[in-house]
């Protein structure tokens, strides 16, 4: 008993961290497999989703209100970057990890200059906490991970169940016989930059209250999602979770038994395994 | 309905077609014979939008469509059987047909299901584990669900059976019977071609080198003997 | 696939030979340290614009390269019997050379991995490598290790000019080594391995040990100016081997321009002598120039902005001659 009430708001923790994570990845792993881009700016989006929750508050908007403002804003700087930057390197799909790797310095230090470089917080919009079985946890995490959650199924069944998402793995699977089915692939692939960007933009607004907000904060989340997608297989929707589960679990676990560095060291190193291994059984099959 | 004029297109620095000229009338089966490598499948992606030609002209119903992107011609009523089927190996075969409404939106019609009987068995099995005969006619009835004006098909007889091969012959004569449908058939089998196509169009080199009616194509015509290679 | 045009390769380092008579000390001592981050840069080009390995963690062999030569020359570890410079400079590159051996057979082996999945890898390991020595308390963790002794050149050890002079000789020699080495048979497989590798392969050439090899030797080049770079600084700290100057060496590298090493080695020194007298005054500004111009050229001038002209001059040379 005594360990199941230190041990399950550890667990609660690292779920809440897979979650969010899985959302960011999410959101990598919609660009990714749609355009083949990896948007190594996917970090900063999550920034300014969390800077959108910021100023939105600070400005007297209800919290929550906040929340919904957040995807649309950073949906709509992702159309800005599809149109202006990613559409001109369609055909040169590792350029584009060098270009969004400059357009991350770019939000990154527009973001220092537009609200200065140190960390900004906004307050929980409830500190009420649960109890359950003896143990007591901040409502807001359980609303959190409800919401993360909720996203996760909702995207995953927007691709699995409707007809936009049909057309989208189509694109994905051919892209050349989806377009001649009538599919209007380059619509399809900025549609889902501008979806992949609001899915990192609710995954920044979400944690705003939780952590602390600067313009460095999405390169530590940029990594573990990158890391994530890679290991649980590339395009695999379901993988997502699976490489979320490993990264961030093994991440927010292992700090409990040994030191920061020591565990960060093992996540990469189960990452690079994993990643290696994947990537040969690929190409052998 | 379609007229392609001196068109150009290639890969690179090579050229593959060289001033191609060619009329497709409205509501027949037009066929085209070529040996390998003459670059049938070419002309079939030019015409479907997905490669760029150099120069030249395709008109259809008298509207110009040469730049136009696969996805809007595919919405004025082209719709495309690729050399190998190309169907989508890993979706179900409802999923499949479902992607053959991309162009129009409504509902799969329901004589795609009296044409192709089979798949109404098959919609929830996966693409890919069809026979190479059932995916065939997923192709084909995936091209058809979106009620096209024209289509294009590269080869459909390529690895069937001669049985096979008599279904899709079947199925394109009832097509056209209904005089919606306007065919473009790129063959190497003569017995398909003297079966549906009303004219054959022979393609050697880049340019179309002559062509008959289709009841012409007796084995001694010097088309047919230039075409076997004798 | 040609470099620079050799007029303009020589005129470069004769007149970079030139500039300790014009600058002061202070900015002789400074571009030293350029000239090493130009040679790190050339490493990155053979490695990513010749071959087309695009590694995103280039900086694991710079950094490696400079931490043996600071624990040997301070001696660290007993294990090491001589402290001496130049032994323990030869020492720095093999092990940058073993490492990067290593991590090619790793990445390289059987099927192999490229494209996204390398850029990612090469990430991690160097993200790894950097959280390593962070806590790794022999090698100073944080604060790395300071008082590395200089070069041996002479009474005044810390007078910058002869330490100028060496690390620019080194990074000509390199520069001049590597030209010699690209213009022959394997420069010639190291492009049909960035442009064809299968049909490299279906010639009966190995194309991992061509990668491998390649890659090792970038390794070695990365860990000589690492080691270089400490001796100059007095000072190995694990800025030096991690992620950011990973990144670093690619915005250099993708600005000169990736496939031509004169221009990623003149870039780098353009880019740390341009940070150096903007930064201060820009803040901010200066790296939101540096990703915008960055960000622009990957977009506009895929070739780099310097490698550009200097190919087209290249041509025109051709054409003449
Ligand atoms: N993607 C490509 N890149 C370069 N050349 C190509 C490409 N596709 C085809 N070719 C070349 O173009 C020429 C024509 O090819 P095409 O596929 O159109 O011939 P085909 O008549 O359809 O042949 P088959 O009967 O074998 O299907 C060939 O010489 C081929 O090698
Ligand atoms: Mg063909």
């Amino acid at each position: 008993m005594g360990a199941f009430l230190t041990w399950a708001p550890l667990l609660l923790d690292a779920l809440s961290f897979v979650l969010v994570l899985a959302l960011v990845a999410l959101g990598l792993v919609v660009i990714f497999g749609l355009m083949g881009v990896i948007n190594l700016a996917h970090g900063e989006l999550f920034m300014l989703g969390a800077y959108t929750v910021v100023l939105a508050v600070g400005w007297g908007v209800p919290f929550w209100l906040a929340v919904v403002l957040a995807p649309i804003a950073v949906g709509a700087v992702g159309w800005l970057v599809e149109v202006l930057l990613i559409r001109r390197l369609a055909a040169r799909p590792l350029d584009t990890i060098l270009a969004t790797w400059g357009l991350a310095i770019v939000l990154q230090q527009a973001a220092v200059l537009a609200f200065g470089p140190g960390s900004r917080s906004v307050a929980r919009p409830t500190d009420a906490t649960v109890t359950f079985a003896g143990i007591s946890y901040p409502a807001y995490r359980l609303e959190l991970m409800a919401i993360a959650a909720l996203v996760l199924v909702a995207t995953m069944a927007l691709f699995a169940r409707t007809r936009v998402g049909l057309r989208a793995r189509a694109a994905i699977a051919d892209p050349d016989m989806a377009a001649a089915l009538g599919v209007n692939v380059r619509r399809v692939r900025a549609q889902s930059f501008v979806l992949g960007a609001a899915l990192a933009g609710l995954a920044g607004a979400l944690v705003a209250p939780i952590i602390s907000v600067d313009p460095h904060m999405g390169f530590g989340f940029l990594v573990p999602a990158f890391l994530s997608i890679l290991a649980g297989g590339g395009v695999s929707l379901g993988g997502v979770l699976g490489g979320a589960a490993i990264i961030g679990g093994a991440d927010s676990l292992l700090g409990h038994w040994m030191s920061p560095v020591v565990s960060q060291i093992v996540v990469f190193l189960i990452a690079i395994v994993a990643i290696r291994l994947r990537a040969a059984r690929a190409a052998g099959s | 309905m379609l007229e392609i004029r001196d068109l150009r297109a290639g890969y690179g620095q090579s050229m593959v077609l060289n001033g191609v000229n060619l009329d497709i009338a409205h509501g027949t089966v037009t066929a085209l014979l070529g040996r390998n490598g003459m670059g049938k499948t070419t002309l079939c992606r030019v015409l479907i939008g997905l490669l760029p030609m150099t120069s030249g002209t395709i008109t259809l119903d008298n509207d110009s469509i040469s730049h136009m992107a696969p996805h809007r011609l595919a919405r004025r009523g082209l719709a495309y059987v690729p050399q190998g089927r190309s169907i989508f190996a890993r979706f179900t075969v409802q999923e499949n047909l479902d992607l053959g409404l991309s162009a129009r939106g409504g509902r799969i019609p329901p004589h795609i299901f009296e044409w192709f009987p089979m798949l109404a068995e098959l919609r929830g099995r996966r693409a890919g584990t069809l026979s190479g005969g059932e995916q065939q006619m997923l192709a084909l009835a995936r091209a058809l669900v979106a009620e096209p004006s024209l289509l294009i098909l590269d080869e459909p007889s390529e690895g069937l059976q001669p049985s096979r091969v008599t279904a899709i012959g079947d199925v394109l004569l009832r097509i056209v019977a209904d005089k919606r449908v306007t065919v473009f058939l790129v063959e190497q089998n003569l017995a398909l071609v003297r079966r549906v196509a009303a004219i054959t169009a022979f393609l050697v080199d880049g340019v179309i080198a002559g062509g008959a009616a289709g009841r012409d194509l007796s084995p001694q015509s010097p088309l047919i003997q230039r075409y076997l290679g004798l | 696939m040609r470099d620079a045009p050799l007029p303009v390769a020589l005129a470069v380092f004769a007149g970079l030979g030139l500039v300790p008579f014009v600058l002061g000390d202070y900015w002789t001592g400074q571009l030293a340290r350029y000239v090493l981050f130009g040679l790190f840069a050339m490493s990155l080009a053979l490695v990513w614009g010749r071959a087309g390995i695009l590694c995103f963690g280039q900086a694991m062999f710079f950094g490696i390269g400079g931490y043996a030569m600071a624990t040997v020359t301070l001696g660290t570890f007993a294990a090491v019997p001589f402290t001496a410079a130049l032994p323990a400079l030869v020492l720095a590159v093999a092990v940058a050379a073993a490492a990067a051996l290593l991590v090619a057979l790793f990445l390289f082996w059987g099927a192999g991995i490229g494209g996204a999945y390398l850029a990612a890898v090469t990430l991690a390991l160097a993200a790894i490598l950097e959280q390593a020595v962070r806590g790794w308390y022999g090698l100073g963790a944080d604060n790395g290790l300071s008082g590395v002794p200089p070069l041996p050149l002479g009474d005044n050890p810390w007078d910058p000019r002869p330490i100028y002079f060496v690390v620019l000789a080194v990074a000509a020699a390199v520069y001049f080594g590597l030209l010699a080495l690209l213009e022959s048979r394997f420069g010639t497989l190291l492009t049909a391995l960035r442009t064809n590798p299968e049909r490299l392969a279906h010639l009966g050439y190995s194309v991992v040990a061509l990668r491998v090899a390649v890659f090792t030797l970038g390794g070695a080049i990365a860990g000589l100016a690492g080691a270089l770079f400490v001796a100059t600084d007095a000072f190995a700290s694990p800025s030096l081997i991690g992620f950011a100057l990973s990144a670093e060496v690619l915005i250099w590298v993708a600005l000169g321009g990736r496939s031509v090493l004169l221009a990623a080695f003149l870039a780098a020194i353009l880019i740390r002598v341009a940070e150096a007298y903007l930064s201060e005054t820009l803040g901010p500004w200066w790296l939101l120039t540096l990703g915008t111009l960055f960000m622009v050229s990957v977009a506009a001038v895929p070739n780099g902005v310097l490698a550009t002209p200097l190919l087209w001059l290249q041509g025109r040379l051709r054409r003449t001659s």
